[in-house]
């Protein structure tokens, strides 16, 4: 059961990678358009520093949870490194609740944040006028992306110590 | 509830270390010390407002200011060139324009590895992309052909360093966000000092050549003009890489973000060029680039929230004046600062150091009269240094990697670079003007 619902995890947090992979793309094309444009065309798109810039807002919101599966945030394991067996998940599983701790409180302002945003009807000052909850948004989705990737740490975590125990 | 603001630091600033040694990943423990330190200040909070309220706002809008960025947006682009080169053949294009002029220079290939990080540098932001790229390829070449092991991996260590130096740079984008400083002056002042760091590197070796020539193997290796002029074709991807990226920003014609996306396309086209433009390597390159860019840039975001509370609660202005109270002329501060650095910088990686630091450190700087400009290329030869330093080092892990040897073997080959990179800030602190020669002609 846990498997399955570990394979379904998986298949979700995928999504996030594909996105986050293609807002890296969209944004060298973006910029790409905006050098060629100006430079052989004597025009601009406009909207091209605003925009990448919300890429990038994306990019790296939706990517959170990816580089959290891969092991790709750094954290320092001169110390825990030495931990073995039960002492080192023990480890494990206190700092990934932590972790899971802080995603859901930062969730949940993030989307408290994204709601006062969008209710005041805030948009950017530039000629799109871009209602600026839309790039807002883009947070709290990554960070629930993140805690599901945590919950899928510690149940493996988990799993790994019965099986081991057994 | 402490209301001391030197006690609180204490108190802070311990507890990050705390959980950083337990091994909680590093953006959230900057987020829950920046928690911890709203918690124990004695707010004054109107009894409508809670204190965690006011904590979640502050961290949801210091998290979407920082990565509300343009100039930041150039920092994913960087690590994504890097990628994409990491896997075409211009490293071996590199190599091979190289041996031809290098064979005539005492120390011969050993000259390698500092002038192919110093080229390469010139198109990488980091120090880890620098090395690896640039060492895959020569550690193998120069053990063949049977080159002192030492000086091969020394150099690539320390020269590899080169590649936050040598702009385009990510420590300077950070750094250039952070202290409002311009970013393309940042990427210009650090050619210069670039340049001489490596000729000390070039130096070395040829002094270390001269007195004991059995580190170079005794071939014969001979080419005549045409053919080192013929060789030199194969450097001429690197040098259409550096002109299209450093040439716009030097002008003033391109931004620095603008710059990297023109780099990405150049990349694409060199890697097409090359035939080493698969679905696989594309698709490795963009989740790699993913990877160090959500990395790098959760960081950010904790370091942007932990300094608004540290702003917020008085700590940065406290520690500001205690440090001026205590009368240090400039010299003794910039010392201390170095070597706070330096321990730093044995157990954390140089972005975190840099974001983490730089809102207490800055302003006392500043305010003993150094240059903003000046102190990012002082800063960026500390992460260097922090790169090479046990036993947390990014480069050493690097050519661990690549090289196979023990950690123990590549201290011992990366001290005497060590030493002539820490010699580096003494120069930079004796000649300030090696910084602000070129940005001053822009």
């Amino acid at each position: 059961m846990i498997g399955k619902l570990i394979h379904i995890i998986r298949k979700v947090s995928g999504i996030g990678t594909c996105l986050s992979s293609l807002f890296m793309i969209f944004i060298t094309i973006l910029i790409g358009l905006e050098v060629l444009l100006r430079s052989v065309f004597d025009t601009t798109t406009h909207i091209s520093t605003e925009y990448s810039t919300y890429f990038f807002i994306a990019l790296v919101s939706l990517g959170l949870a990816y580089t959290m599966r891969e092991d790709g945030h750094i954290r320092i394991t001169l110390l825990t490194g030495r931990l073995k067996g039960k002492a080192k998940k023990i480890q494990e599983i206190s700092t990934t609740v932590l972790a899971l701790i802080i995603s859901v409180f930062l969730f949940y302002h993030t989307v408290l944040m994204a709601y006062e945003t969008y209710s005041l009807g805030m948009k950017a000052d530039t000629v799109s006028e871009t209602p600026l909850y839309i790039p807002q948004l883009a947070i709290p989705v990554g960070i629930l992306l993140l805690i599901i990737q945590l919950i899928d740490r510690i149940l493996e975590i988990i799993y790994d110590f019965g099986s081991t125990d057994t | 509830m402490i209301s001391d603001p030197l006690i609180l630091s204490i108190v802070l600033f311990s507890f990050m270390f705390l959980l950083l040694f337990a091994g909680l990943w590093i953006g959230f423990s900057l987020f829950a010390a920046g928690i911890f330190g709203m918690l124990v200040y004695d707010l004054n909070l109107p009894p409508v407002l809670s204190v965690w309220d006011k904590i979640g706002s502050l961290m949801a809008n210091s998290m979407y200011n920082s990565l509300n960025s343009w100039s930041l947006t150039a920092l994913p682009l960087f690590i994504f060139m890097g990628e994409i080169l990491f896997r075409t053949k211009i490293s071996t294009k590199l190599l091979n324009g190289l041996v031809p002029w290098l064979s005539s220079v005492p120390g011969k290939l050993l000259h390698i590895n500092v002038v192919a990080c110093s080229l390469f540098a010139a198109v990488s932001g980091s120090s880890a992309a620098t090395t690896a790229t640039v060492g895959k390829i020569t550690l193998e070449e120069l053990k063949k052909r049977g080159y002192d092991r030492n000086l091969a991996l020394g150099s690539l260590a320390g020269a590899g360093t080169l590649g936050f130096l040598i702009p385009p740079s990510l420590i300077m984008i950070i750094y250039g966000i952070l202290s409002d400083t311009s970013i393309g002056k940042l990427f210009i002042g650090g050619v210069i000092p670039g340049i001489i760091l490596g000729g000390m590197y070039s130096l070395f070796i040829i002094v270390r050549v001269l007195f004991n020539k059995d580190l170079v193997p005794q071939l014969k290796e001979k080419y005549t003009f045409m053919q080192k002029i013929k060789a030199s074709y194969e450097l001429i991807p690197v040098l259409f890489l550096i002109i299209i990226v450093l040439g716009g920003i030097y002008m003033g014609v391109t931004t620095p973000t603008e710059a990297a996306a023109i780099g990405v396309i150049g990349s694409f086209i060199l890697a097409a060029l090359f035939k080493n433009l698969s679905w696989e390597n594309f698709k490795s390159s963009l989740t790699n680039a993913v990877k160090t860019s959500c990395m790098i840039c959760f960081i950010i975001a904790g370091a942007g929230f932990l300094s608004q509370v540290v702003a917020f609660i008085g700590i940065a202005r406290a520690l500001s004046e205690y440090i001026v109270s205590l009368g240090l002329n400039a010299w003794m501060l910039i010392l201390i600062v170095g070597l706070m650095y330096f321990l730093l910088g044995m157990i954390l990686d140089g972005i975190s150091i840099v974001v983490m630091t730089l809102p207490i450190v800055l302003p006392i700087v500043l305010e003993a009269g150094y240059h903003p400009l000046w102190f990012g290329i002082f800063l960026v030869i500390m992460v260097e240094l922090s790169q090479i330093t046990p036993p947390v080092g990014f480069s050493l892990f690097v050519i661990e990697g690549i090289s196979e040897e023990n950690i123990t073997t590549i201290l011992k080959a990366t001290f005497p670079f060590f030493i002539i990179m820490a010699s580096m800030v003494l120069i930079l602190l004796l000649f300030p003007d090696i910084v602000f020669f070129l940005p001053s002609k822009m």
